[in-house]
């Protein structure tokens, strides 16, 4: 493949996934600025994660999307892929091309929940802002020392770390939603019965120890509290099983 | 007279399959599936090609005999594809279909971008695609001199799409978080740190970066080095000489990764490896002793 046919092929999926990322923080920016101008008040001005909003934020997807097209350039146009690929049948071609075009595009515009297994690496791209939050679950019982839950080990089928990032999801939600609302009534029969079907992998696995309650706790900890930790961590609340 | 090259290549690629179709058979197998079925179905988002089910559809694809069977037959599927049987293709289409079904539906009950099973996953796309059932099969089956294109063909485009993958991880820190990962990154470190080591461990390593703040400068240090290797990737695709340097920093950088936040992404490396180190010649040369 020339160094032409491949900068255009690898840019042509870049624009694609960036224009795909791009659109519902251009559709949000729109209907905020037309509410603005009707004269409707929202109170919300335009996204601050709208690309027109914020130049650095251009910049560092027009940055971004040089570099990987770059990236692309040099693997297309390599002999060693190249030259294979060329030389066998077209509909290969065509299916190989294509496979690496979803996956770039997925890169910049897939969504995780939508496009899987097309979607965006972005390990570890961010600086968080806060420290983490903490949860952990344990058993307790009035006959014996309470114990907590590995999740991992407790329900393998979600490892690694699934488990921690659903109940976490739930936990956020409830924190979120005025108690006592429609949906947090809702969102706290989902996470009970999730709770109450951990603990009943988890004595499936380990029979014969009669746990009473299963407990939520969780918080921020930050590098002063490691000292104190988990003696620190709040008590959110407990379902009994 | 046998074409010796071409064999290695076949071979080569039968044994990034039986590399990837066996690493699909120890993480299906490890789990039953069928524990999904004690959860609420609606603590799951429908992910990928399940969001095409209807609600009714939903809850009855999470039930205990409907997701053990699947895994069963899964199993057998993986099993046939490894081995490399007749017909190759249908049976490679079959494991690359049914393996989306099983990620999505395990990824139905979290949105965790755990990126550990993904190249696995487009790795089964490849060699569903390609004649990967030639070489090493059961079997064994005579390989086509037409064919020898298709084999390598097959293992750089694995090698490109991850390399790709790998650059875009490079890129996205660079463009979006660039002398942020210099000046910001003490606080990065000890947030996947104290994640990690508080959420999913006993605290030891969370004691140890707040007791040794070297280490934790160390890491930091470390990062843009590591997103400009990542950035660097396609040249291990493009050149030979670059190959085994990029595929040792690869499997040093996912084993360090490993023990400061406890995420091993091993079948990454050993799909690098099946992919980037010259199999070809190996299989070629014993055979030619042979």
């Amino acid at each position: 493949m020339s160094f032409f046919r491949a900068a255009s092929f690898a840019l042509g999926l870049v624009v694609v996934g960036v224009g795909l990322r791009a659109v519902p923080h251009v559709i949000a920016a729109n209907q905020s600025s037309s509410r603005y101008d009707a004269g409707v008040a929202t109170g919300s001005e335009p996204s601050a994660s709208a690309p027109r909003s914020d130049p650095r934020k251009v910049a560092a997807v027009v940055f971004e999307a040089v570099l990987v097209t770059a990236a692309g350039t040099v693997v297309l146009m390599s002999p060693a892929f190249a030259a294979p690929l060329s030389a066998g049948p077209p509909a290969l071609r065509v299916l190989s091309l294509t496979l690496v075009g979803c996956f770039v595009i997925g890169l910049f515009g897939g969504s995780p929940r939508v496009s899987f297994p097309f979607l965006p690496w972005r390990m570890y791209a961010g600086t968080p802002a806060h420290p983490p939050f903490i949860c952990r679950v344990v058993l307790e019982s009035a006959e014996q020392p309470s114990l907590r839950i590995d999740l991992d080990a407790a329900v393998p089928v979600l490892a690694p770390r699934r488990l921690d990032h659903l109940l976490r999801a739930q936990v956020a939600e409830l924190q979120r939603l005025a108690r006592g609302a429609a949906d947090w009534e809702r969102a706290w029969r989902i996470h009970s019965e999730t709770l109450r079907a951990l603990a009943a992998l988890y004595e499936r696995q380990h029979p014969g120890a009669a746990w009473e309650r299963i407990v939520v706790h969780g918080g921020v900890v930050s590098a002063e509290d490691v000292e104190r930790f988990p003696a620190m961590l709040p008590r959110l609340w407990e379902v009994v099983l | 007279m046998r074409d010796e090259r071409v064999e290695g290549s076949a071979a080569a690629l039968g044994a990034l399959r039986i590399g990837v179709f066996a690493m699909w058979i120890f993480h299906v197998v490890r789990a039953p599936l069928a524990e999904l079925a004690v959860f609420p179905a609606d603590a799951a988002i429908p992910t990928g090609i399940l969001r095409l089910l209807s609600a009714s559809g939903w809850s009855g694809v999470l039930r205990a005999e409907v997701l053990g069977g699947f895994q069963s037959v899964l199993v057998v599927v993986l099993v046939l594809g490894l081995l490399g049987v007749r017909p190759y293709r249908p049976v490679a289409l079959a494991a690359a279909v049914m393996l989306t079904l099983h990620e999505s539906l395990i990824r139905s009950f979290s949105g965790y971008a755990n990126h550990q099973e993904v190249p696995l996953l487009l790795t089964a796309y490849v060699l569903a695609i390609f004649p990967a059932g030639d070489g090493l099969s059961w079997p064994r089956r005579a390989t086509a001199s037409r064919r020898a294109p298709e084999y390598r063909a097959a293992l750089m485009v694995v090698a490109g799409t991850l390399a790709i993958g790998y650059a875009a991880v490079g890129a996205r820190r660079w463009s979006h978080h660039g002398f942020e990962m210099l000046f910001a990154a003490d606080q990065f470190v000890m947030f996947y740190g104290l994640h990690h080591s508080l959420n999913h461990g006993d605290g030891t390593m969370a004691r140890f970066l707040v007791a040794h703040p070297q280490i934790v400068s160390l890491v930091k240090w470390g990062l843009p080095v590591v997103s400009l290797l990542e950035l660097l990737a396609p040249l291990a695709v493009a050149s030979e000489r670059l190959r085994l340097w990029w595929l040792l920093f690869a499997v040093c950088f996912h084993a360090l990764i490993g023990l400061m936040i406890g995420v091993f992404f091993w079948q990454t490396s050993v799909i690098f490896a099946l992919t980037l180190v010259d199999l070809d010649r190996l299989f070629s040369k014993r055979r030619t002793r042979r």
